[in-house]
């Protein structure tokens, strides 16, 4: 509803306005009392509504002005849990339920979504979305190559569409306290950044992933879940492992690496901004499995100015060292420093990652104003951009060198092949 | 790089399909990374991995050629992607579009544009798609 008001078509708040008000209407439907009026607020959909999603949805619903209206996903118990989160939330049974994404977006009143799918569908919704309209809050990582990610800002630039990356961490406090104290010159000239992107984990799992029989579309929607990937036979272990696997997801450096990666530039001051040399040693469960990803990596980046950005899969969290000292703030929270005077006389205010309230809001507010969030397009292509580089290198085994303007590998024919890959039709960005 | 090795490694893919074991697609893998600034070496994976194409191997088998193809194919493989892209198989034609995927080469281009004429209705999508973002 809220885009119609942008578009400066008539609204029902318009109407109200200039209408003689009838005696029956409420004071909540007309934005008494503190409330929001229901033709001001925000409706959304998610889309993609597993656990991820399910969190977004929620913090969605904190918000007044906004107005969950629908959710999608191709597993039918998602569907049903993610309607009965929205229906207990506003007491009723009106949220929709559907499993077809179009169903979604031909909508005229659902103002934006809420893209929680898994990654190889993040840009494509992202695309379909901005084309039928919607603002877009999606999660990350948002694009499987870069090339995806540089077509997914253009559309977005393309249809006016307010889009937002699901990188939190951007509009935490204790993020913000972390730029201002290195900016500060309390550990003094920073010359290296360490990105722990947390233990392998679950990122070593594997399996053959042998075919089975697709279950009932109705039930889970296989061929749709596959999305922008190749065709592959049906089994549940490949659904269990999308992660772990080039086709579905984007690695363990590319899911993390964005919202770490995004502190960095942002630090730096110009989102452009990118290193220009990766070199860096991986392990990948080669023994003959679906995983196919590197599970353990260590990843070494310099900057042109010389600032080194690392990458490892140690404790979670982000080292910025200087010449008179270091931070670190851990992704639960947790912020250190050496020597102890790094922090003195300050108070840091709680860094954890679940923090989203503000992210959210942010989004909301640029959607009303018709301006850049802080994760917007741009911005989380090049954050992107770096996790992907940081990816080419280590299924090259080589070192490259990134040319960030040209969004392009100096001299190296094949880490350009993989900047882009066809996407199995109808989808695309 | 002996080409004896190259032969044996790159020839194991066509043995593999859906849910079995990987082990030979990082082989292959891990010799085209070794190959990095060993022309001929390239030259002799491209070869073999392009006859794979031209033998009854699996759609997977076909799809893991095409996916390596994508990193290190030239207008060498070319010929050898040609009936990938007049397949009745939409998802054959898309493997060959795949392997092509965006690398420049004016050869590719007219291959695509060859390929749409001649394409059935319901492979043609994933070829006009390919062409639409070479530009």
């Amino acid at each position: 509803m809220i885009a119609m008001a942008l578009a400066r078509q008539p609204t029902r708040r318009d109407f109200s306005r200039i209408a003689t008000a009838p005696l029956v209407v409420s004071a909540s439907t007309l934005g008494l009392g503190g409330t929001t009026p229901p033709s001001d607020r925000i409706a959304v959909a998610g889309i993609g509504m597993g656990q991820r999603n399910r969190t977004n949805i929620k913090e969605f619903l904190k918000h007044d002005d906004v107005r969950v209206l629908t959710v999608c996903d191709l597993f039918s118990d998602r569907r049903t849990e993610a309607k009965a989160l929205v229906d207990g939330h506003y007491g009723n049974a009106d949220c929709k339920a559907t499993r077809f994404h179009e169903e979604v977006l031909e909508r005229d009143d659902i103002d934006a979504v809420v893209v929680g799918t898994g990654d190889r569908w993040h840009s494509v919704m992202s695309s379909l979305a901005a084309q039928a309209g919607k603002d877009i809050y999606c999660e990350k990582p948002f694009c499987l190559t870069i090339a995806e990610g540089r077509q997914l800002v253009d559309v977005t630039r393309q249809y006016g569409t307010v889009w937002q990356c699901g990188t939190q961490r951007r509009s935490n406090p204790g993020y913000e306290f972390l730029v201002n104290t290195i900016l500060s010159g309390r550990i003094g000239t920073l010359h290296t950044v360490r990105l722990s992107f947390g233990a392998t984990g679950g990122w070593k799992t594997n399996s053959a992933a042998k075919p089975e029989p697709a279950p009932d579309p109705e039930r889970f929607d296989y061929d749709r879940w596959l999305g922008q990937a190749p065709w592959a036979p049906y089994s549940a272990d490949r659904v269990r492992l999308w992660r772990q696997n080039w086709d579905t997801g984007a690695g363990a450096v590319a899911d993390m690496g964005p919202h770490f990666i995004e502190t960095v530039q942002w630090l730096r001051g110009d989102p452009k901004d990118a290193p220009v040399e990766y070199e860096g040693e991986a392990e990948f469960r080669d023994e003959g499995g679906i995983n196919n990803i590197p599970y353990w990596y260590e990843i070494r980046t310099r900057y042109k100015d010389g600032l080194r950005l690392n990458m490892d899969t140690g404790r979670k969290g982000l080292m910025f060292i200087g010449d008179e000292g270091w931070i670190f703030l851990s992704d639960s929270g947790g912020i250190d420093a050496k020597p102890q005077s790094v922090l003195a006389g300050l108070d840091p205010p709680d860094a954890n990652y679940v923090i989203q309230g503000p992210h959210v809001r942010n989004f909301l507010t640029c959607m009303r104003s018709r301006s850049q969030p802080v994760s917007n397009p741009e911005s989380a292509q090049r954050s992107h951009a770096i996790a992907h580089c940081a990816n080419i290198c280590l299924r090259l085994g080589r070192p490259v060198r990134w040319d960030a303007g040209k969004e392009r590998f100096e001299g190296d024919a094949e880490a350009n092949n993989m900047l882009y890959r066809a996407m199995r039709s109808p989808w695309r960005v | 790089m002996e080409k004896e090795r190259v032969q044996q490694e790159v020839r194991s893919i066509s043995a593999y399909d859906f849910g079995e074991s990987t082990e030979a697609l990082f082989t292959v893998d891990r010799l085209i990374n070794e190959s990095h600034g060993d022309e001929r070496g390239r030259n002799w994976i491209e070869t073999e991995l392009a006859a794979l194409l031209g033998r009854s191997v699996s759609l997977a088998a076909k799809q893991e050629v095409c996916r390596r193809l994508w990193r290190i194919g030239t207008d060498a493989s070319l010929d050898a992607l040609e009936p990938l892209l007049a397949d009745d198989d939409p998802r054959v034609v898309a493997a060959g579009c795949y392997a092509i995927g965006r690398r420049p080469s004016p050869r590719a281009d007219d291959l695509l544009r060859a390929a749409l004429r001649k394409a059935p209705a319901a492979c043609r999508e994933p070829i006009e798609t390919l062409i639409a973002e070479r530009r």
